[in-house]
């Protein structure tokens, strides 16, 4: 049985006084493209840095692919590529001669390593430049040459962290290409941490959202985006007046979305044929019904705002991930 | 026109052990180290003592001249134990090459100023640590690494002109039986390489741990063996105590290395306590390092 990407089980950790993680439990199946999204502060950074063996727990445990990164972290390092939120490098090289490195710093032989480089900085579009010292790049080509390391060793897991920071438009597409083209092969899995929702919704599979040291809401994004089963996308063809009082007489309520477009809430019990039915009795045609669809930055609100009301972390599909 | 394949590519293969990690830090920081300009010429500075002392290598296959040259050109060497008999080939070598490693240590002084200084200020200055410790590398292989970096250079001022004038003193001799009368002498030089290393590596190491700066560490390498020197002189001479050498590094391994040529020590004090001051020194340098490369892991 394939190992879960990532597993946690009441995850605490603490600095001082300060809780950073405060409890946290979460399995994310491997393969995939799992999001990882929090306000500053949620403890998204303090996850990361368990999760590679840099940081102990205070209490309960965090294992990435089966394996505790408290007890082997040096493991878990040797299947894990990190991609660095910070501006990071080693001065002096050339991507070549740094992407090499990081491969030998992995255990690639030096043989292995500068081919692989060649190989790695083709993959991000690094073309001639790669000759060139790093110092001397633009955010985005750091962005290319920080994803040609992490993934120059050949990982089973990605944590990207912020991958698409400082990037123009071009490039942060290219980014998400690159990303959902790892994804894409199957037996890599990848973890997106960004704050950037269009970034994640772009990408990821299942989202992972932490607030307060808490997992505010976890699971696969296309149910969480679901925004219920009585709430519907309609378009309707007439006037809608008649529609809107009938709605609004059984208890319903309908927002405009776009163009024409109403989002329209149902009272429980009443479904998509309630809808017709309404729509007969106002004279008006139904043009487009479908269940209604949250936007990312929809449920991503909604799990901040639970957790403003002082909900304790077990939302939708809080605990579990899988798809 | 050639199709070239950039699509995602697995790897295969079989991963070297930990220690090739420790190498593969090292050689890069001698890379870059050896890119700073006017190192190379330093190096070579610092080794022209050799020279002095290959003469004197040279002189002593002709002992009594040797005696006569070497009072004139190494001032402060007690000779009074050798007045009135021959002294033996390995008794002359211990005297050399014991003063050679204890005049090359204001080299060494130097070209670790040089080198050490940025090995580990640099990777904080330009966040590389969470390079390396998301790799699998522990702590300890990252300061093995940077500790060759400093043996590389150390060895390039004292093990290297060294292990040449073993060498050089062998085919002067032409016996080969000088090697099984001095071996001690070659040993003597392996040992003091080492210590020299440890010692010198682990402070300036610890010190460039403290700080993202390297001008900094630079003043507080300087100054760590200035003071010591000032402090050593003060209380020798104002206060005429004979300890006052342990409070220098530089003077605390001079001794040891009297001790370790067989020679007579260069200060009163038993050399034990210069080994013993220099045991807290290397503790105390590895303790910084590894406390401060535990937070900053944290950090980043």
């Amino acid at each position: 049985m394939t190992e879960p990407m990532i597993s946690l089980v009441e995850l605490r950790k603490s600095f001082g006084a300060v809780e950073a993680l405060r409890g946290v439990s979460v399995e994310v199946p491997a393969g995939g493209t799992v999001g990882l999204l929090g306000p500053n502060g949620a403890g998204k950074s303090t996850l990361i840095r368990i999760l590679l063996g840099l940081l102990k727990p205070s209490s309960g445990a965090a294992h990435v692919l089966g394996i505790d990164s408290a007890s082997n972290p040096l493991d878990i390092r040797s299947r894990v590529g990190y991609m660095p939120e910070d501006d990071c490098h080693i001065p002096g090289l050339s991507a070549v001669g740094y992407v090499a490195y990081a491969a030998e710093l992995s255990g690639l032989p030096p043989a292995d390593a500068i081919r692989r480089a060649h190989e790695v900085l083709d993959y991000v579009g690094m073309d001639e430049e790669r000759y060139r010292q790093v110092e001397t790049y633009s955010s985005g080509m750091r962005q290319r040459i920080k994803l040609a390391q992490a993934i120059v060793h050949d990982p089973e897991v990605l944590l990207l962290d912020e991958p698409t920071d400082g990037m123009d438009p071009t490039g942060r597409d290219d980014m998400l290409e690159l990303i959902h083209d790892i994804a894409s092969l199957g037996d890599v899995s990848v973890l997106v941490s960004s704050h950037l929702l269009h970034d994640v919704e772009q990408v990821c599979r299942h989202i992972v959202v932490l607030g307060m040291g808490t997992v505010r809401l976890a699971g696969d994004l296309a149910t969480l985006r679901l925004a219920g089963e009585n709430c519907f996308e309609v378009r309707l063809k007439g006037d809608p007046s008649a529609f809107l009082k009938g709605l609004a007489r059984i208890g319903g309520e309908a927002h405009p979305v776009e163009g024409e477009l109403l989002r329209v809430s149902l009272p429980a019990g009443a479904g998509a044929k309630r809808i017709v039915q309404l729509a007969h009795e106002g004279h008006v045609q139904v043009r487009h019904l479908r269940p209604a669809l949250n936007t990312l930055e929809d449920v991503f609100m909604q799990a901040m705002r639970e957790e403003g009301s002082g909900s304790t972390g077990t939302e939708r599909g809080a605990g579990n991930a899988h798809p | 026109m050639p199709i070239h394949e950039r699509s995602y590519r697995h790897w295969e293969g079989k991963r070297r052990g930990r220690l090739s990690r420790s190498l593969t830090i090292a050689r890069s920081g001698v890379a870059l180290a050896l890119k700073k300009r006017g190192l190379v010429a330093l190096v070579l500075l610092g080794i022209t003592p050799a020279f002095i002392f290959g003469v004197l290598l040279y002189q002593a296959s002709k002992v009594e001249e040797f005696m006569g040259l070497a009072s004139h050109l190494l001032w402060g060497i007690d000779w009074s134990g050798l007045l009135g008999k021959t002294p033996t080939t390995q008794t002359i070598w211990q005297m050399l090459f014991s003063k050679f490693l204890i005049v090359q240590l204001i080299p060494v002084g130097i070209v670790v100023a040089y080198v050490g200084p940025e090995l580990i200020s640099l990777d904080l200055r330009v966040r590389a640590l969470q390079i390396y410790f998301s790799r699998p590398l522990t702590r300890a292989d990252y300061l093995l690494g940077k500790l060759m970096v400093i043996g590389v250079f150390v060895a390039m001022v004292t093990l290297v002109p060294g292990v040449l004038l073993y060498l050089v003193g062998v085919v002067l001799e032409k016996s080969i039986h000088v090697v099984a009368e001095t071996y001690t002498v070659f040993l003597a030089v392996l040992g003091a390489y080492v210590l020299i290393t440890l010692v010198a590596g682990a402070v300036v190491l610890a010190c460039s741990s403290l700080s993202r700066r390297s001008g900094y560490v630079v003043v507080l390498w300087v100054m760590l063996i200035i003071l010591g020197e000032v402090a050593h002189g003060l209380v020798g001479d104002a206060m005429a105590q004979s300890w006052s050498h342990l409070l220098s590094l530089r003077a605390n391994v001079a001794q040891v290395l009297s001790r370790l040529f067989n020679v007579a020590p260069e200060y009163k004090f038993d050399w034990a306590a210069s080994l013993f001051v220099l045991g807290v020194v290397f503790l105390a340098a590895v303790g910084v390092l590894f406390t401060r490369l535990q937070s900053l892991e944290g950090e980043h």
